[in-house]
């Protein structure tokens, strides 16, 4: 066999040779990277070799972990990723990794069962929630389960897409909770104002600090209180924002969105009993997912104090609230300054139960924020009983 | 390890190739041995003695009975171990839990499995353990000589091309390479390309429309409109199409690059216009397997009517029950058995008339087929799964849903049509001059292949019930 011949009839074969080569020893001369920025996770290392890691089975085994270094560190990565997400596009897919590309930009999760999480954890949670409820019949509860985007924005779905009804399944939710607690459904608070300004990301499952003023602004209602007009307070806007769902769903050719936050006066914001510079943590604004600005990220208890509270006490006393939240908290809890003079919020995912913070008074309110989709995935609202 | 994996291509492949072509002769098939055997234990190593003692045991037997050809008792002695070795594993590993459940379900008792699930089955020991077999039968038999090497005996059980998922390769196929071999640039060419198209075939059309059946059967059959069910099953079977005949042709590239020629394993079988002929397109290393191993050694056709529906129903219960430990893969094995008896006796003369009518007879009893097959493959699928499958698609059960997977998935379906038609091997024929066209193409599939895999989101391994 001659190399002029076989390249001659069958130019491939030693193209694929060369290409598979210099990939090869191109890809290992790379050094690994922690993160991927595009997709907004840590990416796997090197794994350590050792007998029981390959005695192992399924993910924690050596080879497991090894491929999943090997494909995680692959030269190009984002190149790659790149190229897959235009050949999906032009094969019409109408979604990637579990998310829906939507009308006008827009991804959603594909929650298209209560189960598509993990199996019975929805069940699990709600009742967790009733149980939180009944623990605590002195403080006074208000559940406020926020519905995430597609069922307020349920025409940018793509056509014959169905996915949980979360109108129907809040109202049965409600109507089971223990007898004495607070419900707010914000489904015409949010639809109101669904054809306006943005009330959710198009690339992250968060609402915008819209969408979560005008949640807070139907719980002051609910309470008989009103907020400041949002065109008060001064803005600040920042663009290039690429949420969760674009890192999972790595749809390139989705536009950024614009993330805004306001500046609300504030005279103390601690964090883990530390103290802290203000209510936003500049840094995550230089980076793709932007959301961890609000209230320095995901933290186990954070208390804001501040001289906004219009509705002082008539006897005095240092008013409170209690925000038991998830992430759709953190650009929420701000515009609580303007309804109590100290806000603390507390996130169950990083702090081992309630019951501590609980005897440490009776709150004013206590306020539970979590979106919909969170009850059926979370594992730690569980620790509501604790 | 899988072939469709970046591991596979972009360090396994490099490094085994490089090596291979680099060494003498005498030492090529050393090094495919070790090489597979990592290959082989890379996904499992704890079932990595087991592929020895196989080894081992057959190698022993074999090379006994050549020694024993005057005694027929020992020589036959010899034999039953090592089948009985060879072929409990397979048992033991794939059906005892089958075993188990039917013997409850009969006697009511409560024996606890074996294996709950839990472990999976040695990689690709329902065909190691057939190609062993038919070396093994083919030596008592006395068709072909035992081998005398222990690594060329080793290097044909493990050769890591089609260790795991076919075409199943018999001993005489490959015996004459497997001592002497060369590759000329033919072989490396068609290898190439060979191994391209089925890593498309895998990567790009099985993986992509498979995506389709497992979403409608997670949610259920009952929960989706008429349209969306016949889409799955479609998707199905394009799916098993598309991965098992890529994994045949990836295996028969790499054989080719290695000087190895494999016997074709899938001959666009969806354009048949009968079962029989279906079936001589299908998985054709299997269908001669048994017919070489089960239905001549029962006597074929030569022992009367009666006798050879015997046959037909015991090689056809077998095919199925190979498939997965389920009676449902039993029922999806006679199913096929019957309509054979059927086109025999008087269906295939009728069928020869239309051209159309037969291909859409083939396509819907091969449809019907794959329903039952992949209810089968569905965890904890069921007849009554099937039902509902079944009574969905002809229930006229109205819904929406199928737009949404129409856009999503309509132009993948609509490539696995065009790729289940020879269409592409005909423009390969009339392209034998614009030969860059060719390389432009397969240029094309592998890139985006690489793409899919780095970035894998859906990668299944359909075989770990085979």
């Amino acid at each position: 066999m001659s190399g002029w011949e076989l390249f001659r009839k069958y130019p491939w074969a030693p193209l694929f040779a060369v290409f598979i080569l210099v990939t090869t020893c191109w890809d290992m001369t790379q050094t690994s990277r922690a993160e991927s920025e595009l997709e907004n996770r840590e990416l796997a290392q090197k794994p350590k070799l050792s007998w029981s890691s390959l005695m192992e089975q399924g993910e924690r085994s050596y080879n497991q972990k090894y491929d999943k270094y090997i494909n995680d560190q692959f030269i190009g990565r984002d190149g790659w990723i790149t190229l897959k997400s235009v050949s999906e596009m032009a094969l019409g897919k109408q979604e990637n990794n579990g998310i829906v590309f939507g009308k006008d930009g827009y991804l959603f999760r594909k929650f298209d069962s209560l189960d598509s999480a993990v199996p019975g954890r929805y069940e699990e949670n709600t009742g967790y929630l009733r149980e939180f409820c009944e623990m605590y019949p002195d403080q006074p509860v208000t559940m406020m389960i926020a519905p995430t985007a597609y069922s307020i924005l349920s025409d940018k779905l793509p056509d014959g897409l169905a996915l949980v009804d979360q109108r129907e399944e809040l109202r049965k939710l409600y109507a089971s909770l223990p007898e004495g607690t607070g419900t707010l459904l914000l489904f015409d608070a949010l639809d109101a104002h669904r054809d306006g300004e943005q009330l959710y990301y198009r690339t992250d499952h968060h609402w915008t600090t819209y969408g979560a003023y005008l949640a807070a602004q139907a719980f002051a209602a609910e309470k008989g209180r009103e907020l400041p007009a949002l065109d008060t307070l001064p803005a600040h806007m920042s663009d290039g924002f690429y949420g969760t769902n674009f890192a999972t769903a790595k749809k390139i050719d989705t536009p950024a969105d614009t993330l805004v936050y306001y500046d609300i006066p504030v005279t103390g914001v601690t964090i883990a009993g530390e103290e802290r510079d203000g209510l936003y943590d500049p840094a995550p604004l230089k980076k793709r997912d932007q959301y961890a600005v609000f209230l320095w990220g995901n933290n186990n208890r954070t208390v804001i104090t501040s001289e906004n509270n219009r509705y002082p006490a008539a006897d005095g006393h240092e008013t409170r609230i209690l925000l038991i939240k998830d992430s759709y908290g953190n650009c929420f809890a701000p515009f609580l300054t303007y309804l109590y003079d100290v806000v603390d919020v507390v996130d169950v995912r990083f702090l081992n139960g309630l019951k501590d913070v609980l005897a440490e008074r009776t709150y004013d309110d206590v306020l539970v924020l979590y979106n919909f989709e969170t009850l059926a995935s979370d594992p730690y609202i569980m620790r509501l009983r604790y | 390890m899988l072939f469709s994996s970046v591991l596979f291509l972009f360090r396994f492949l490099p490094v085994v190739f490089v090596v291979y072509y680099l060494l003498p002769g005498r030492w090529k098939n050393f090094w495919l041995l070790v090489s597979s055997l990592i290959f082989y234990a890379w996904g499992e190593p704890r079932y990595f003695p087991i592929m020895m003692a196989s080894i081992l045991v057959n190698y022993a037997a074999a090379r006994l009975m050549a020694r024993w050809r005057r005694r027929p008792a020992l020589r036959s002695a010899a034999f039953w171990v090592s089948f009985v070795f060879t072929i409990g594993w397979l048992l033991f590993f794939k059906y005892t839990d089958f075993f188990i459940a039917n013997w409850n379900a009969l006697t009511g008792m409560q024996v606890p499995p074996l294996f709950a699930g839990k472990m999976t089955l040695p990689l690709g020991i329902s065909f190691y353990t057939f190609q062993i077999l038919s070396y093994t039968i083919d030596v008592y038999l006395g068709k072909v000589e035992a081998e005398r090497s222990f690594v060329d005996f080793g290097t044909f059980v493990t050769l890591f091309p089609q260790l795991i998922a076919g075409p199943i390769v018999t001993y005489t196929d490959v015996r004459r390479e497997l001592h002497r071999r060369t590759v000329t640039a033919e072989m490396l060419g068609d290898g190439v390309r060979l191994f391209i198209l089925g890593l498309g075939s895998k990567v790009l059309l099985a993986n992509n429309i498979g995506a389709l059946w497992d979403t409608v059967a997670a949610h259920g059959f009952t929960e989706a409109s008429s349209a969306l069910c016949w889409m799955a099953l479609a998707a199905f079977a394009f799916q098993i199409y598309f991965d098992f005949s890529g994994y045949s042709l990836m295996a028969i590239g790499l054989g080719k690059a290695l000087g190895f020629q494999f016997p074709k394993n899938f001959d666009y079988p969806y354009i048949s216009r009968s079962v029989t002929e279906f079936w001589r397109r299908w998985h054709m290393t299997l269908s001669s397997w048994f017919r070489e191993y089960v239905y001549i050694p029962l006597g074929g056709n030569r022992r009367g009517r009666l006798r050879q529906v015997f046959n037909i129903f015991v090689v056809w219960f077998l095919t199925g029950f190979w498939h997965g430990a389920s009676w449902l893969f039993v029922l999806w094995g006679l199913y096929y058995g019957m309509l054979l008896m059927l086109e025999k006796l008087f269906l295939l003369r009728w069928l020869e008339k239309s051209q159309i009518l037969s291909r859409v007879y083939l396509i819907g009893c091969v449809l019907f087929g794959w329903a039952i097959f992949g209810v089968g493959m569905l965890g904890g699928g069921s007849l009554r799964t099937l039902g509902e499958l079944l009574g969905q698609m002809f229930a006229s059960a109205g819904g929406s849903d199928w737009i949404y997977y129409l856009r999503s998935y309509g132009g993948v379906l609509a490539l696995c049509a065009f790729f289940s038609t020879p269409a592409l091997r005909w423009m390969y024929n009339r392209l034998q001059r614009y030969r860059w066209i060719v390389a432009g193409f397969l240029a094309l599939v592998l890139v985006v292949s690489v793409a899919y895999l780095v970035d894998a989101t859906y990668n299944p391994f359909l075989y770990f019930n085979f």
